[in-house]
């Protein structure tokens, strides 16, 4: 046993593998898996017991090869060779092969083999070897390639004992494959890594060396260089061409590869041509040119009709619910500060967020399923086109689709971007995506304020168009920066698009369900937190200093939040806002959906209690500037929607920005560039608006 | 001319010959297992003719017209049936 602590098994495979399922059915750990290519770009860990030892499980992104050329991909071969202190020197590497796709997955498996880690092979998708009309003798896999294999349906549960047994095992009596196919490239890694090593007092990998020399160009080059110092590069240079005898190393290596490939292959495996049957058809229909655009347009459209449609019954129910609880407090507890704070502070702050749970539940079940069922690798195909014109690939489609659930892991899943500017123009152009935190807000206001028309027999409605409008807005600004990023600032070649388009397959519902049970856990979570601390402060703002005697509305602007918003009010009321919405937006600047919370919290504590059964919607309905006009104008809500549509209110978007540009510059110039977008959104809106209805 | 990938239309297969250009983006093609002697089939294209999907070894994979007039094909235009 590794006397350091547990052992460490890292995880490896192509994307698309079910590797990410292997490691949640192992560890029983949370974590996003996903249909579409290069989701998981950190590694998570997990802890699990093998026989009797405990061990450390690392979940490490999808690759094809160990080839790098970007820092993400290197991240495969630092993990093996023990460069991260969280992960250690792994023990073992289990390496998932899509049992129906063996040649491309065993390129991987081929390089991983000359490592010198022992190796576990687990054959997933094995359940789906009979419909394709395949048989694979695994056995003879395994002596072909000297280690363990173990066929696996992981969502079935099969053969995940026999894979855990196989583990322990290994953990014992593992030895290192012997196996190698360019001895002679080793050899001179070998002998360079050692000149090198000691000459810098470093330590340097024979396989980094090997991997500067295969990927001419490559990140283990440049890091290498940046290391050692410029004269390593014509080292380099001339060890290659001497290795490759004029030819080019890296297609010598996927030569060799692949003629190994296809001898273990053409040995272990057998296909029956076979109709691909419902696959074929579902293909072809959702990537015929006209077809398939059709249906992705009616997809989109789908998502945001059931939003609204689906949600709005229970809504209602948690609508009445949170007014029961506030009515049983209000009859129950004696009039006075405490019962104010749990009725106007707490219980309306939180509920009026709580009750946008539905909506987000039914939009994050449906990117949930189209990223596991494989249609999200059909919708980059449809949309390249339309994405290179303001010049990102399909690459960026991905973390721009993923920001309308939230900006955070859209920003994060930028990483799988190699090209830095086409990286950053999408990380400037992730915010605008229409988030979850945004739907609350928009929800709210054009059911407030948008008339419930419906045209074509009930089937489409007003309100989902208005919010389908809002969602193309935000589409717009991501688009817009991008182009302005790409074509104005950073000009240069496009990234490049080149993706595995993942057969279909039909999502599992424990899968979809415990995704979305993590997503609904941070939504609650953060409704828990920071927006009770926020309704908090606003109440204890608005509630203090007490002045007793006084009507509610003018102990309210007697409130330090009064105060404060009276002095700043002038600046946004070009807007046609007063000083309670200016409170509002002010207190969202730390989360969006917090300004719900406010409106629901300072609304409240302005009305009598003869109406408190009233809901926020009607109170914003009635609400008035000093001069008696109505402060919630249809030109002045849409042109608030702008600013939200637009505005960077949210601290974690600013957080992951810097963490993942490294710099201040980029979050800085986003909040100034997107706030000042907001007001003058918002301004065109109010204006135009209101002169048009006049 | 050089026939390349580019060139092929949904439904006809080729063999890849080799590439214009030996680049890294060459070298992950052929990781991908885009190497000579390889036979590939054209599955059909995006709206506006671009990107295009393609059946190689078993599995699909897109790329925009530009990645694949980096593909040679070899010259004997075998027509799917």
């Amino acid at each position: 046993m590794n006397a350091a602590g547990p052992a460490v098994i890292v995880t490896l495979g192509n994307p698309n593998t079910g590797k990410s399922t292997l490691f949640n059915a192992l560890t029983g750990l949370d974590q996003k898996v996903s249909n579409f290519p290069g989701v998981t770009v950190e590694h998570v860990l997990g802890r699990t017991w093998i026989g009797d030892a405990q061990v450390v499980l690392v979940d490490l992104p999808g690759t094809y090869s160990l080839s790098a050329h970007s820092p993400d991909e290197l991240v495969a071969v630092d993990a093996l060779l023990g460069r991260f202190n969280d992960v250690g020197t792994p023990r073992l590497v289990l390496l998932t092969v899509d049992a129906t796709n063996l040649r491309r997955n065993l390129f991987l498996a081929c390089q991983i083999l000359e490592l010198g880690v022992p190796v576990v092979i687990a054959l997933t998708m094995s359940d789906m070897l009979a419909a394709r009309g395949i048989t694979i003798d695994t056995e003879a896999l395994s002596t072909q390639l000297g280690c363990p294999v173990v066929p696996v349906a992981t969502t079935r549960g099969d053969g995940l004992e026999l894979l855990k047994a196989t583990l322990a095992e290994q953990l014992q009596y593992s030895k290192p494959s012997a196996y190698l196919l360019n001895p002679a490239l080793r050899e001179a890694s070998a002998a360079l890594a050692a000149e090198v090593s000691t000459a810098h007092a470093g330590t340097i990998h024979p396989i980094e060396i090997e991997r500067a020399l295969l990927d001419a160009g490559g990140y283990a080059e440049q890091r290498l260089v940046t290391q050692l110092g410029q004269g390593l590069a014509p080292t380099l240079l001339a060890l290659r061409s001497q290795l490759g005898q004029g030819r080019d190393l890296a297609t010598i290596e996927a030569r060799d590869r692949y003629g190994w490939i296809n001898r273990v292959v053409s040995a272990v495996e057998q296909r029956e041509a076979q109709p691909r049957g419902w696959r074929d058809t579902v293909d072809h229909m959702i990537n015929h040119p006209l077809l398939g655009s059709l249906i992705f347009v009616l997809a989109m459209a789908a998502v945001f009709q059931s939003v609204f449609a689906w949600a709005t019954p229970l809504m209602d129910t948690i609508d009445a619910g949170v007014n029961g609880l506030s009515a049983i407090v209000t009859a129950t507890l004696p009039p006075g500060l405490l019962t104010s704070f749990i009725v106007d502070g707490v219980i309306a702050g939180v509920g009026s967020v709580v009750i946008f749970l539905p909506q987000i539940l039914i939009l994050f079940a449906f990117i949930i399923f189209l990223e596991d069922s494989g249609y999200m690798s059909r919708a980059a195909f449809l949309v390249d086109r339309l994405m290179r014109w303001c010049g990102l690939s399909g690459q960026s489609f991905i973390p721009m689709l993923s920001s309308f659930a939230c900006a955070v892991p859209g920003i994060m899943g930028t990483r799988v971007i190699a090209n830095r500017r086409d990286r950053l123009a999408t990380i400037m152009a992730a915010p605008f995506m229409t988030c979850s935190a945004r739907l609350p807000v928009y929800a709210l206001l054009i059911s407030a304020f948008v008339p419930a028309k419906t045209y074509a027999g009930g089937l489409i409605n007003l309100h989902g168009l208005i919010l389908l409008a809002f969602y193309l807005l935000g589409l717009f600004g991501a688009v817009g920066t991008a182009f302005l990023l790409k074509r104005v600032f950073f000009k240069g070649p496009t990234a490049r698009f080149l993706m595995e388009m993942p057969p279909y397959r039909w999502p599992s519902s424990r899968s979809v369900l415990s995704k979305l049970y993590a997503r609904i856990k941070i939504f609650l979570r953060r409704a828990g937190t920071v927006i009770f601390v926020v309704a908090l402060v606003v109440w204890i703002t608005a509630s203090f200093p007490r002045t007793p005697g006084q009507d509610r509305t003018a102990s309210l602007e007697a409130s330090y939040l009064g105060q404060m918003s009276h002095g700043i009010a002038p600046a946004f009321a070009p807007l046609g806002w007063d000083w309670k919405v200016t409170a509002a937006v002010l207190a969202s600047f730390p989360a969006r959906e917090v300004v719900i919370a406010v409106l629901g919290t300072l609304y409240a504590v302005e009305t009598s209690a003869a109406d408190a059964d009233r809901t926020l919607i009607t109170r914003l309905r009635t609400a008035t500037h000093p001069n008696g006009s109505l402060v919630f104008s249809l030109p002045m809500a849409l042109g608030l929607m702008v600013f939200f549509a637009f505005c960077l209110q949210c601290s974690s978007t600013v957080a992951v920005m810097w963490r993942e540009t490294q710099s201040w510059r980029w979050p800085l110039l986003a909040w100034i560039y997107m706030t000042a977008l907001g007001y003058g959104g918002a301004f065109v809106c109010y204006r135009v608006g209101t002169a048009l209805a006049s | 001319m050089l026939r390349t990938l580019a060139m092929l239309a949904p439904g006809q297969t080729g063999v890849v010959s080799g590439y214009a250009q030996i680049d890294e983006f060459a070298h992950r093609l052929m990781q991908l297992g885009f190497l000579e002697g390889t036979s590939l089939v054209v599955l059909r294209r995006a709206p506006a003719g671009d990107p295009m999907e393609v059946e190689i070894m078993g599995y699909s994979v897109s790329l925009r017209r530009d990645e694949a007039a980096a593909i040679l094909i070899a010259e004997s235009p075998a027509t799917a049936a």
